[in-house]
């Protein structure tokens, strides 16, 4: 069984199309090849009441304001801000910071303090950076000083570097740079075809991109920093290397877990394609939703991964990195070969779920909200974003003892969940130490 | 008054059912631990908060 939603998870709003930089490995289709800074087109305050009202009435825990570089529309961003934050949506930013000024930094911490910043930065090289950038000179000096203000300021930012060939070498620098900042993490993500740049001459290559995990995975532990990447990966390419599992945990989650929303209202299943199901100013966006219907049942996922033992999780990779514009074609990166009398194990990405204290008495977060979905509910709470799906018995409980505001411990979790078998219970106990350490279940204030 | 058999029965099996965290891309191998347990619900968001 696999959850299909009845709406997304995330939703990315590109407040505009307008950007300040050239960026050459920029995925915006709307992207020229020209240099000159277009205008472009932008949200208005009407579309984003009417965008937030299809959020709140659709129970979607979590936006990203993007763009194009949102501030560029500063008076939007705060606008969206406020009332997500009113409605209880999450909230984050991708930005160049290029734009941001010490007041809005002074706003963001002093009245969006659940915010959290994702900044590109290309290389801690500043000549570098502005050239892959497409950026004019002292650019690369104002973001370093935004981002260290902000991050003086108490808001979580992270840093995205995009890896290309030409800025490969930069990548313990850029890390130690954010490291001296203090970034929550630092990203390394690999470019993307797009459709401005159809020489692609800076993609990386399957070599280049296992070089490029291994090095990430030397930064982490050398610097001691946070890392990730913000892309996937097929997972055919990561197997074979035990290490590079735990870069499995992105998979494809346009239409399924994720839309973009564009700055005319057209809803897409991903940031870097065009092709829209619906405008979201003239219709609902469950009817929209409903019309990606193929993204979830993995009418995207190619034909030759059909076959495949992990395609079920792996779901075929990136569906814009095929390097050719046929959706339904292998990912540039898959390599099937890696698979061969691999045994299971090497497959599964794992995270650790063990927490060295478990509560004896806990209690459902008061914050902690239910969307109700086909196969149960979507557990979530937005401050911090935290989400687990469930089925309908185990949202029946939770529900009826946050109600109630019952305490409750692990064994009459157990004995009230209907496990039976080893196997069974293993699994509840799995659940109830998720749900403790993602913050649904709470010691009380007077245990 | 005529009774909604169907209701009942999806009502009743709701009930009999274990208590279980649902995989978002399914079949996941027991004690792997992808459902939502990130914030990797979209690409070019933010990091992944474990």
């Amino acid at each position: 069984m696999a959850a299909k939603l009845s709406a997304p998870v995330d939703v990315q709003i590109e407040l505009t199309q307008a950007c300040n930089w050239r960026c050459r490995h920029c995925y915006n289709y709307w992207r020229s090849t020209e240099t000159a800074t277009e205008p472009g087109r932008h949200l208005s305050c009407d579309d984003i009441f009417r965008i937030v009202q299809e959020l709140t009435t659709n129970q979607v825990p979590s936006i990203t304001i993007t763009g194009g570089e949102p501030f560029s529309r500063r008076r939007e961003v705060f606008m969206l801000l406020e009332m997500a934050e009113r409605t209880g949506i999450h909230a984050s930013i991708n930005t160049n910071l290029s734009f941001v000024r010490k007041e809005d930094v002074k706003k963001l911490a002093d009245e969006h303090n659940s915010v959290s910043i994702l900044f590109s930065l290309l290389s801690a090289e500043a000549t570098e950076h502005e050239r892959l950038a497409g950026a004019p000179s002292g650019s690369y000096v104002r973001v370093i000083e935004t981002a260290s203000l902000a991050i003086q300021r108490g808001i979580l930012v992270s840093l995205n570097m995009i890896l290309m060939r030409e800025n490969l070498h930069a990548m313990e620098i850029t890390a130690r740079l954010a490291k001296n900042l203090g970034v929550r993490t630092f990203c390394a993500t690999k470019a993307l075809p797009n459709t401005h740049a159809p020489n692609s001459a800076f993609l990386l290559s399957a070599e280049e991109v296992h070089w490029s995990l291994a090095e990430l995975m030397r930064i982490e532990e050398l610097l001691d920093i946070p890392v990730d990447i913000l892309g996937c990966y097929p997972r055919c390419l990561l197997a074979g290397t035990p290490a590079y599992q735990r870069f499995s945990h992105r998979t494809c989650v346009a239409g399924y877990t994720t839309v973009t929303i564009g700055a005319d209202g057209n809803v897409r299943p991903c940031s870097h394609m065009e092709t829209s199901y619906g405008n979201i100013l003239h219709k609902p966006l469950a009817d929209i939703w409903q019309k990606m219907g193929g993204w979830r049942e993995g009418e995207f996922i190619p034909e030759e991964c059909h076959g495949c033992p992990i395609v079920v999780t792996c779901r075929g990779g990136c569906r814009v990195n095929t390097l050719t514009s046929g959706l339904r074609n292998m990912d540039y990166y898959a390599d099937t070969r890696h698979l061969v009398g691999l045994p299971q194990e090497c497959l599964a990405s794992r995270l650790s779920e063990e927490i060295s204290d478990i509560p004896t008495k806990v209690m459902v977060c008061p914050q902690v909200r239910f969307r109700n979905e086909p196969f149960g509910a979507l557990v979530y709470r937005t401050d911090p974003l935290a989400i687990v799906l469930v089925n309908h018995s185990a949202m029946a409980f939770l529900k009826t003892v946050a109600e109630k505001g019952e305490k409750f411990d692990l064994f009459s979790f157990l004995e009230r969940s209907g496990a039976r078998t080893e196997s069974e219970r293993r699994n509840v106990e799995h659940l109830y130490r998720k749900l403790v350490r993602k913050g649904f279940l709470i010691t009380p204030a007077n245990h | 008054m005529e009774v909604d058999i169907r209701n009942d029965t999806v009502a009743e099996n709701e009930q009999n059912e274990v208590f279980a965290e649902v995989p978002l891309f399914g079949a996941e191998m027991a004690g792997s631990d992808e459902s939502g347990d990130c914030g990797c619900f979209s690409c070019d968001g933010n990091p992944c908060v474990k």
